[in-house]
């Protein structure tokens, strides 16, 4: 006599795959009584299984979800505005303090003289790079073309990032995230 | 009220364009979803509302970037399923329990059953499952929940617990099996002592 069904076999059964279960076990299947017990039994669970009330969350919870994305976003808004506020305060305030101690004409005095430094630097550089450049033989057109063509494709893809990223308003709630 | 039936990428695309009726909407028609995993994976009641939200909240954020490779219900799914688990860690809930297939061998002979209109004649057999569905460990009870409950396939499943389909399968039998056992020794026990 054909050994029974094994729990793997049964279950197959259960979940209508009758070709994991060879023909010979299945010729078997349909005639023992303990075999179909068994099967039957699995069914009554499954049919628990699926009938299971399951959980469900309050009526009223899309409303809330809705509710605390605005919330949040108005928090992160105000936080960012919070975050720039400190910023330019304490920009301010150190330019503020540095010109005070320092006084006025003499800020400016050292400004000029700092442009004058910077401006001697930037000359001496440039004419350093021509000269590279002439011995090269490099066609600077061609590299600030190349350069212009790279900035743009830079902007566009940070652009096109951000746009992907962003979600956009809710039109009635004016709803922004990100 | 029943929510509308929308196509998913036209769902997306309005969620997108900030039309908060749309995402009413997707949130009616995943919340099931959603709640069957929290509800199922995490204990304690306080926290499951909580965690429904933040896993909306997650799927809005981050909409832009679905790329309907998969069902917008498996990603959605996974999104539920992964912020349940960080949430499990943090609380240092152990997550994978007991796995070994001591004792849990399906190649063997079913065993001894009882008729089944035993096994139906048992009015509580819905608390007692649900009480042992409870002791199972974290992947054989979500598994259950998204097979039976959700009528997941095993690659959706797969996808979602991010578990070779194999294994999926191989979980799912053995949780049933567990679950039958389980309910049929109570049922002899208690045959034997009336």
């Amino acid at each position: 006599m054909l050994k029974h069904l094994n729990d793997y076999e049964i279950q197959e059964l259960l979940d209508k795959n009758y070709a994991a279960v060879p023909a010979e076990k299945r010729a078997h299947f349909d005639t023992c009584q303990h075999c179909q017990q068994a099967l039957q039994n699995y069914k009554i669970l499954s049919g628990h299984l699926g009938q299971e009330k399951g959980f469900a969350l309050p009526l009223n919870f899309a409303d809330s979800v809705i509710q605390n994305i605005k919330i949040q976003t108005q928090q992160e808004e105000k936080a960012n505005w919070l975050e720039i506020s400190v910023w330019i305060l304490g920009l301010g305030g150190a330019i503020g303090v540095s010109i005070y101690s320092l006084g006025w004409s003499n800020v400016l005095g050292k400004f000029q003289n700092y442009l004058i430094f910077f401006e001697s630097i930037i000359e001496k550089n440039v004419a350093v790079f021509q000269k590279l450049i002439q011995n090269l033989n490099i066609n600077l057109m061609a590299i600030g073309a190349a350069g212009f063509v790279l900035i743009v494709v830079m902007s566009f893809d940070y652009l096109w990032g951000r746009f992907k990223r962003k979600v956009g308003p809710f039109i009635s709630g004016n709803l922004k995230l990100l | 009220m029943k929510p509308k039936i929308i196509d998913n990428q036209t769902l997306v695309k309005q969620i997108l364009s900030g039309d908060q009726q749309a995402f009413r909407i997707f949130i009616e028609t995943y919340q099931r979803l959603v709640a069957h995993i929290v509800f199922r994976m995490i204990p304690t009641t306080a926290d499951r509302e909580d965690l429904c939200q933040d896993i909306f909240l997650k799927a809005y954020q981050h909409l832009a970037s679905f790329q309907f490779e998969s069902k917008l219900s498996t990603w959605l799914g996974r999104i539920a399923y992964n912020t349940c688990i960080n949430f499990l860690e943090k609380k240092r809930v152990q997550l994978w329990g007991d796995l070994s297939e001591e004792n849990d061998s399906l190649d063997q002979f079913t065993g001894t059953e009882i008729a089944p209109d035993t096994f139906t004649e048992k009015r509580d057999i819905s608390n007692r499952l649900l009480q042992e569905i409870e002791k199972l460990p974290l992947p054989y009870r979500t598994i259950l929940t998204l097979y039976h409950l959700e009528e997941m396939s095993y690659q959706e499943i797969g996808e979602i617990m991010q578990l070779p389909e194999g294994t999926v399968k191989s979980y799912l039998f053995r949780a049933r099996k567990k679950l039958k056992d389980q309910l049929m020794t109570q049922y002899h026990q208690e045959a034997l002592s009336c």
